[in-house]
């Protein structure tokens, strides 16, 4: 039971590096060899666990070159065109000026439903609205519409909009995040003075705070604890 | 730049640790065999108490490599292994004339693992 619970732990954390060390990527864009790799180190991995006969450098092993591979490819598919091309494919148009390019949908085996599918899932119901629709590399569909059915703009409404800014989070559940607060150019003093203003006394009584540089402040008292 | 240099090193280091692994399996197959063969010619000869101590010493060098070869080979292969040589010894030990078959088992298991760190066209498909 001590080797489970210790051979677990020790591919636990091998995986836990190589998927933080690999990037940031959600699951829904990963690129074809990007998926490739995390579907077969988890099925790599899962192998010495429920056999205590592998060894458990037979997991790892498999797991550090897939790792070594994929850092690999991907640091020179950003330095070559032309390997990204090979390796990830290329994006390809499906809707070109509201027409349908039923060659490219075959040569893509993209289905009129799964693009039917895909369009009701961006609110578009007329395909003659879009001016261009495209099957991106990790198999998305991007649609851009024409510019007359477009969302208008603050900008083209000569509209104010206002300041926008990133909006920070500067305390969390109670805990002051001091390293955002500074990074936005306010500190301690400040906070209390937006505290007492919104009639908190301290940080532990605020659940989320956040604010952006030009002082755009977010504020969600704590609920009483049931 | 440097996370592509760092994974090209660890690759070029598993790469060197696989060949250092089946010059390691080779050297420890090697050793064994030897002894087995020293316990093969006394047998032979019929001094089995000399081939009972070459075997011990074919099965201390074994035994010595334990972490080894728990690190790098199937633990059923292992087993297979230290049951082979427990069956020669019972073997020398009873002077059975059957020995041949069980040093054959016993050389076969050897070969297996060894064969297996091999990279060829059978052991890789």
């Amino acid at each position: 039971m001590a080797i489970v619970l210790v051979r677990t732990l020790i591919i636990y954390f091998a995986l836990l590096l190589a998927m933080r060390l690999l990037g940031k990527r959600q699951l829904g864009e990963m690129e074809l060899s990007e998926f490739v790799v995390a579907a077969l180190i988890a099925d790599l991995a899962s192998h010495p666990l429920q056999d205590m006969g592998i060894p458990l450098i037979n997991g790892l092993i498999p797991i550090l070159v897939l790792f070594c591979c994929e850092v690999l490819i991907a640091g020179l598919s950003m330095r070559s065109i032309r390997l990204r091309g090979l390796i990830f494919g290329k994006p390809s148009l499906l809707i070109v000026r509201g027409q349908i390019l039923q060659k490219a949908m075959f040569q893509n085996r993209f289905t009129v439903d799964e693009l039917m599918q895909e369009l009701r899932a961006q609110g578009i119901t007329d395909l003659s609205t879009i001016e261009y629709g495209v099957l991106e590399t990790n198999g998305k569909l991007n649609v851009i519409p024409y510019p007359s059915e477009r969302p208008a703009t603050a900008a083209q409404l000569k509209l104010d909009a206002g300041q926008g800014g990133y909006p920070s989070i500067i305390i969390s559940d109670g805990r002051v995040l001091d390293a955002n607060l500074r990074h936005l150019g306010f500190d301690r003093a400040w906070l209390q003075q937006q505290l007492e203003a919104k009639g908190a006394e301290n940080p532990e009584q605020v659940f989320l705070m956040t604010a952006t540089e030009s002082g755009q402040i977010y504020y969600a008292a704590k609920e009483a604890q049931p | 730049m440097k996370r592509e240099l760092a994974a090209a090193a660890l690759l070029l280091l598993l790469i060197a640790g696989a060949v250092w692994n089946l010059h390691s399996a080779d050297r420890l197959n090697e050793t064994v065999e030897r002894s087995l063969h020293r316990a093969e010619v006394s047998a032979r000869h019929g001094d089995y108490e000399a081939a009972l101590t070459a075997l011990e010493n074919g099965r201390q060098v074994w035994d010595a490599h334990g972490t080894y070869t728990q690190i790098f080979f199937r633990h059923p292969d292992l087993d297979a292994i230290q049951d082979a040589f427990h069956g020669l010894e019972e073997r020398f030990l009873q002077e059975d004339p059957a020995w041949p078959a069980a040093l054959g088992l016993l050389r076969y298991h050897l070969y297996t693992v060894d064969e297996m760190e091999h990279v060829t066209v059978g052991t890789v498909f």
